[in-house]
């Protein structure tokens, strides 16, 4: 094969130019091009499934609570723990109106992810008892330029039954 | 004896808010910085130790104990020095990532430029250095 060859000599000069091309779209491309955060809901050994279906009334409950921070700058983020039921559950737009209940915070830096165990109280009234209630996991996330935390839209929840604490 | 009890308990409800305000105090000193480092990293400064030790200050002062609040704030104070010397030189560390972006770019766009002068030379170059020692027969 004559690399001067001129046919030869063209395709090589093509696949160089749109290698150049490629190489230079990738250096000025934006760092993170859809922005995204993520919460997950783990059970006690961090892993996804086996999550416990029945709880007991002052229970501490243990799960694992994973964040990612895919903003493209560093993220405090803080998980509120809330217990409603059904008609409770957050949307995109508006969180849960049922009190806070317990909050977990993280800082966490672009493309950066944490696992937490943590553990949650079911704190609920003899009403919910022999009922199912929906343990409601929402991020919220500090805005630095209006300087107050906000609700991200996103949530988790996970469907418990509520049994009588037994007694000791 | 009233007014025993009276003074207790003022001091210990004394002591009680102080510790709060405090923890309120080093929480808000805590944001303070968290604002700065994450407008820092908006504008696409490396502040990934930062944010670890910021992480490190959270958890102490979710702890919530004078110690692990004193530890905080000497985490948070660090940070603060930090972010003031990565404020002065952000245009500069700015403008040095710019730079090697744009060089960057300019060599990639020169490769083809340069593959169509020099690909023919040094083919030939090649070519007659292998065949050097050829011997022309008739």
């Amino acid at each position: 094969m004559n690399l001067l060859d001129e046919e030869v000599f063209a395709v090589l000069l093509a696949i160089v130019v749109v290698g150049s091309v490629f190489a230079i779209a990738q250096v000025v491309r934006p760092k993170v091009i859809e922005p995204f955060t993520a919460i997950g809901l783990l059970n006690e050994e961090c892993k996804i499934g086996e999550y416990p279906k029945e709880v007991f009334v002052g229970q501490n409950v243990t799960l694992c609570i994973f964040l990612d921070n895919h903003e493209g700058y560093p993220l405090l983020m803080k998980v509120k723990y809330k217990i409603g039921t059904s008609e409770d559950l957050p949307t995109n737009t508006t969180p849960s109106p049922r009190p806070m209940i317990k909050e977990f915070e993280a800082v966490l830096d672009d493309g950066e992810n944490v696992t937490m165990l943590v553990k949650v109280p079911i704190t609920v009234n003899e009403g919910f008892v022999g009922k199912r209630v929906a343990l409601i996991f929402e991020l919220w996330i500090y805005d630095v330029d209006r300087h107050e935390w906000v609700y991200s839209g996103r949530w988790n929840h996970l469907y418990v039954k509520v049994l009588e604490a037994p007694i000791p | 004896m009233l007014m025993l009890l009276l003074t207790s308990l003022l001091i210990t409800y004394s002591v009680i808010s102080a510790e709060a305000s405090s923890v309120d105090e080093v929480r808000k000193e805590f944001i303070d910085v968290y604002v700065d480092v994450a407008k820092l990293g908006r504008e696409g400064i490396n502040v990934t130790s930062l944010v670890h030790e910021l992480g490190k200050a959270l958890k102490l002062i979710d702890e919530g104990s004078n110690e692990s609040l004193l530890k905080a704030k000497a985490i948070i104070d660090h940070v603060k020095s930090e972010v003031r010397k990565l404020k002065a030189e952000a245009p500069r560390i700015i403008l040095m990532d710019n730079l090697r972006k744009y060089l960057i770019i300019a060599a990639l766009a020169c490769i083809p430029i340069a593959f169509y002068f020099l690909l023919p030379r040094a083919y030939l170059l090649i070519w007659f250095r292998v065949r050097r020692r050829w011997v022309v027969e008739s």
